[in-house]
């Protein structure tokens, strides 16, 4: 069963992937067992449908520049061919190759805080500028910032040498050529362009709500550790745990206020075991890396507030609060208090979130 | 044989004086009324046939024409009655009356005789100027606020007719003239904490500046609002004047004395309809809730739950603080300067502080949404309202009481009027230029602002014009400082979505 007209063998193990009534574990037990023409024959048995569909995703994928690799195919990445579930057909953009630096899966909540957003960005940065690459899932909020962390330092150091930096992951649940969630669509298509852009769905599929748990499984498969900025007690972020820990990936957290919602679930990821993570420096040890060596990661590079400056920013340590909050505790005349904000602010000590001031502390 | 009787009718706010010509003449009984009226005014033939008979007045069986003049204008209401009955009274020969021209008459009648009130009857005075105005009893008080002098007053058909022969005497209606009014606003001095709102409250009363609430349930966004009329100056007697003739002609209650002396507060429910919302109507143009909050407040809880277009209507009173209606058959122009007062919640489970929130992106991006641009835009004042600590709630002290805040907002607006003619909030961006320049530190900081892209053209100077008033409740009258500035922008929350990465 050789002679299809010179088509790829991953444009049958894609035609397969987009068939109907497709389960992730028929595509794997298929797969694992035959060529991909042999598959597809053996589908088709029964089947009016033509060759056409492979034709048509091998033109789709070409037309869109998404690559294809099947799991016995010699390209398909080691890390996944020895996982429990591996994903037995994956679309991607970019290069396999960011999957042979180190790997950090850094994850979150969709709706975190302005010290988790804060957070997330600069381990995505730092991450970057020593060569580690960053797996997430490029949602909203925490996932999205790492990676915009990542881009930031891009943006602002010029790329040398190839494999200077630390190279962008993202694992997503749709098709490569639908942009979900659409606010992210310029990170997207830079993490394509400089990392590595994956999926297991074919192009055109649409993000359903059960994608996600599957797509979190190849998040933690994909990761040496897994940290977890912020996340509720329960939600995505948990799952990508769960699956990690079923892997013996081992998972940090980074701890939050009690108070805050959004730190429940890494609150208790800490009391069930897992390390805390307050900065980068403990990355580099999950990693088993000499961070010592590097220099200039670690100091504080904002100008330090003045006494004066100092109890606003200590009042808005425990938590977001509003003005009134600042008022009545501060017992400062308004215009006072306005003014420390305002200064707090542009040295990068202090965001304001639809009124709610935060300090941003190390 | 013909009579002509004069009466008004209302269009808008406005009453027009009209006249009501009675022909009696022979041919086939009958009763005609002619003149576009209404259907309300068509009935009254059925109403004033009764209210004559049971007077003991007879019923001329003849050919009985009405005309009410001018003929090309659309009559509504039911304020003709009395005046109806009276033609036909004068043009059956059952009443002479020599000084019944001098007369106007505005009610209605019941089936027996009784004089009902109208509304409107204020307004219908005051289009009824050089003129004696026979009203019922319970307008009268209304009726006095236009015309205080020549009002009188009868229970009945058949009294109107007496004290009209001069065999009678008409109601004394000056006992209703000593009650005044007074405050049912609820007092500041209850708000415990809350010291962002209240500050924003004190600079929206004093400068005219429209405040957008923004919190969690119960956090006190409401409470504060209702308040706030009770930070205004009581009205003028102008205002007070236009205020009653609008009540009136909505048929909105009026306070006891008749006449408006305190600012307005209106809270449409938010299912309001445009027509609710700025007035119109098909029949008779009846003022809407932004011209009943003329010179007081229009507080609308849960501005996002509003119809997208009646908030979008609302956007030409509040540029040009009057409301332009065009129908077919007629253009009002209604008085509609209000200070707009919004409360929203930040999202829809109701948030509180940020990672609080428990919505999912879309439904929360979807409910700010709502709120178009331009209509965020035009809140000089939005303010994150929290929840009142505990501490807070539970101290015995009261607040400031509203007496003693208003006294600082009468001094500002006094400020600013002899200053520019009007409040801070309505200064154009030349005067902004002249009655308030930034000191070199406030043009930096606000120049940071707009190179970070969180300030448009139009918040620039609203920000300037909330300055001003603050400088103003400062008592500092020149250069507007760098800490003012801060201060106002503070009272300036951007309500963009929550920055992603």
């Amino acid at each position: 069963m050789s002679q299809h007209l010179g088509m790829p063998a991953w444009a049958f193990a894609a035609a397969l992937a987009q068939l109907e009534g497709m389960t992730p574990k028929k595509l794997r037990i298929a797969l694992l067992h035959e060529e991909p023409e042999d598959a597809w024959a053996r589908a088709m048995f029964h089947s009016t449908k033509s060759e056409d569909a492979v034709a048509l995703i091998q033109q789709c994928c070409e037309r869109e520049k998404i690559q294809v690799v099947y799991i016995g195919d010699p390209a398909y990445p080691c890390v996944l061919r020895y996982d429990p579930t591996p994903p037995a057909v994956l679309f991607y953009r970019g290069s396999l190759g960011a999957l042979q630096q180190r790997r950090i899966g850094i994850v979150g909540t969709r709706s975190p805080t302005p010290s988790g957003v804060y957070t997330a960005r600069e381990f995505g940065e730092q991450l970057a500028a020593n060569e580690i690459a960053v797996v997430s899932g490029l949602a909203r909020g925490i996932d999205g910032a790492v990676h915009h962390g990542m881009k930031l330092h891009y943006d602002e150091h010029p790329q040398t040498e190839d494999g200077a930096f630390g190279k962008p992951i993202g694992v997503v649940a749709c098709g490569l050529d639908v942009v979900y969630p659409k606010s992210n669509a310029g990170l997207w298509a830079w993490v394509g362009e400089n990392g590595l852009l994956v999926s297991e769905y074919a192009p055109g599929v649409h993000p359903e709500p059960y994608h996600f748990p599957q797509r979190n499984r190849i998040i933690a498969a994909l990761s040496e550790v897994v940290v977890v900025v912020e996340s509720r007690e329960s939600g995505g972020s948990m799952l990508t745990v769960a699956e990690a820990i079923r892997r013996n990936i081992e998972v940090f957290a980074v701890p939050g206020s009690p108070r805050v919602a959004s730190a429940g679930g890494t609150n208790l990821l800490i009391q069930q075991g897992c390390g805390p993570v307050t900065s980068v420096d403990d990355l580099f040890a999950a990693l088993a890396l000499d961070h010592r060596r590097e220099s200039g990661s670690s100091y504080e590079t904002r100008v330090a507030p003045d006494a004066h400056d100092q109890d606003v920013l200590l009042a808005c340590t425990d938590g977001a609060v509003t003005l009134d909050h600042l008022i009545l505790a501060l017992n400062r005349p308004l215009h006072d208090i306005a003014v420390s904000l305002g200064r707090l602010e542009a040295l990068g000590w202090v965001v304001d979130t639809n009124g709610w001031w935060e300090a941003l502390m190390r | 044989m013909f009579s002509s009787i004069r009466s008004a009718t209302l269009i808008g706010i406005q009453g027009t004086p009209i006249s009501v010509e009675v022909h009696i003449g022979s041919g086939l009984p009958g009763f005609t009324v002619v003149g576009l009226p209404d259907e309300q005014c068509r009935e009254a033939r059925d109403r004033v046939r009764a209210a004559l008979l049971s007077s003991g007045a007879e019923w001329p069986n003849k050919k009985i024409t009405v005309n009410l003049a001018p003929s090309s204008q659309r009559k509504g209401g039911v304020g003709l009655d009395l005046a109806l009955a009276m033609g036909i009274l004068s043009a059956s020969g059952q009443m002479q009356s020599d000084n019944l021209a001098e007369y106007s008459f505005v009610a209605e009648l019941g089936l027996d005789g009784s004089l009902r009130p109208v509304p409107g009857a204020a307004p219908l005075v005051a289009g009824l100027r050089e003129s004696r105005v026979v009203v019922a009893l319970p307008n009268a008080r209304e009726a006095k606020v236009a015309s205080p002098r020549s009002i009188h007053c009868a229970a009945t058909l058949r009294d109107v007719v007496l004290a009209l022969r001069g065999d009678g005497e008409w109601l004394d209606t000056s006992s209703e003239e000593k009650i005044q009014g007074s405050s049912h606003i609820a007092d500041m001095s209850d708000v415990r904490g809350q010291p962002t709102a209240r500050l924003a409250a004190e600079i929206a009363a004093a400068g005219g500046h429209h405040i957008l609430f923004v919190g969690s349930p119960g956090a006190g966004k409401t409470m504060i609002a209702e308040r706030l009329p009770g930070l205004l100056p009581p009205l003028t007697n102008e205002e007070a004047v236009t205020a009653t003739m609008i009540h009136s002609a909505a048929g909105a209650s009026l306070p006891p004395g008749g006449l408006i002396t305190f600012p307005p507060f209106r809270a449409p429910h938010h299912s309001a309809s445009m027509i609710a919302m700025v007035g119109g109507g098909s029949s008779v143009l009846r003022p809407g809730e932004a011209s009943l909050a003329h010179s007081g407040v229009l507080f609308l809880d849960e501005v996002g739950e509003f119809m997208p277009s009646v908030l979008d209507a609302l956007r030409q009173p509040l540029e040009e603080g009057e409301v332009r209606i065009a129908r077919a058959s007629a253009g009002i122009t209604l008085p509609a300067r209000f200070l707009l007062v919004g409360a929203t919640n930040p999202c829809p489970c109701g948030g509180g502080a940020p990672g609080a929130c428990v919505c999912n992106e879309t439904a929360r991006s979807k409910y700010l949404r709502r709120l178009s641009g331009p209509f965020l835009d035009r809140f000089d004042l939005r303010v994150a309202v929290a929840m009142t600590g505990v501490e807070e709630l539970l101290d015995v002290r009261e607040g400031e009481p509203s007496a003693a805040v208003q006294e600082r907002v009468a001094r500002v607006r006094e400020m600013s009027l002899h200053r520019s003619g009007g409040v801070n909030a309505r200064l154009s961006a030349q005067e902004l230029d002249t009655h308030a320049p930034l000191s070199p530190a406030a043009r930096d900081v606000l120049r940071r602002e707009l190179e970070l892209g969180r300030l448009t053209g139009r918040g620039y100077h609203r920000i300037r014009r909330v300055a001003r008033t603050l400088a103003d409740l400062a008592g500092n009258e020149g250069e507007i400082a760098h800490e003012t500035v801060r201060v106002a922008l503070l009272m300036r929350t951007r309500l963009h979505e929550r920055e992603v990465a």
